[in-house]
């Protein structure tokens, strides 16, 4: 039987959870604007631009630390 | 100073105390008639962040816990006060309460189907007449008709998946495939009542379909049918 996690490993979940706070639930009024490295952004698919931005993030830490 | 919004919940439903949302921040109730929503206080608009969407998650899923159905907010809503918030939310209240209504007692469950899609393979132009443009434009049928195989069988899952779990789902919404290997991913709103059944019911549907292989998460706060 194949397997069936219904608590995947935290990477799935983690996607997930910014895939749904990002990209779905509703909106009060007006545009959505986030903020990203204190830039205020309207929202529009930034769920890469989040990727690049803890991606830089961890890459300067690793930098730091090297 | 302004404040950041987490959800939507129906009149009685407080924050469980000590909660804490983005960046630490205290979780506070605002309104004074049904819908209220929930917020906290921030001297400067949050970042978007992994880490600070988690935060809003968590919020949000409190309420769950506490056996409230919130109305989930996208993280990026933020008003200059909580009066402000409080008059935004009441001037939508007949919205807000039939959206609460919508999903009263419910949970959301996320199905991701991956599989391996065989390849259609690519025309060697090596050797031929065809030059560089040819090739290029042979190249786009070819994504383009691996395109098409894997919308048909993403068509195919969901109208199997929907045919077995249909009497259990209250709604269904069905997103595009995110990441290698993602064929299709499902979000379903299931009754609490109903979620051992369904959880079986998609053990089923996954041991009837070996070819593929079927993620499950959840339950979610209903963030795909707010």
């Amino acid at each position: 039987m194949p397997d069936v996690p219904l608590h995947p490993d935290d990477e799935l979940s983690l996607a997930d959870v910014v895939n749904r706070v990002l990209d779905r639930g509703a909106v009060v009024s007006g545009d959505v604007v986030i903020s990203v490295a204190g830039v205020d952004l309207v929202y529009l698919g930034l769920r890469l631009v989040l990727s690049s931005v803890e991606g830089m993030r961890a890459r300067d830490e690793q930098d730091a630390g090297a | 100073m302004g404040v950041h919004l987490y959800c939507i919940v129906p009149a009685g439903c407080a924050p469980p105390a000590g909660l804490a949302g983005v960046g630490g921040a205290a979780v506070a109730t605002a309104g004074v008639a049904p819908p209220l929503c929930w917020l906290s206080q921030h001297g400067t608009r949050p970042d978007a962040t992994v880490g600070h969407a988690a935060q809003h998650h968590a919020v949000v899923q409190a309420a769950l816990r506490a056996g409230v159905t919130p109305v989930p907010l996208r993280f990026g809503q933020w008003f200059v006060s909580a009066e402000a918030a409080a008059d935004a939310v009441a001037a939508r209240a007949d919205a807000w309460n039939a959206a609460l209504r919508r999903v009263h007692g419910c949970v959301e469950y996320g199905i991701r189907i991956e599989a391996d899609v065989p390849n259609v393979a690519a025309r060697d132009v090596r050797g031929s007449h065809a030059g560089a443009g040819t090739a290029y434009m042979q190249e786009l049928l070819r994504v383009r008709a691996q395109d098409e195989v894997r919308r048909g069988a993403a068509e195919a899952l969901v109208a199997f998946v929907a045919e077995r779990a249909g009497p259990l789902v209250r709604a269904a919404h069905v997103a595009p495939a995110r990441g290698a290997g993602a064929l299709v991913e499902l979000a379903h709103l299931v009754t609490r009542e109903d979620e051992e059944e369904y959880r079986k019911l998609i053990r089923d549907v996954a041991s009837a379909r070996a070819d593929v292989r079927i993620l499950v998460t959840g339950p979610w706060p209903p963030w795909s049918f707010a």
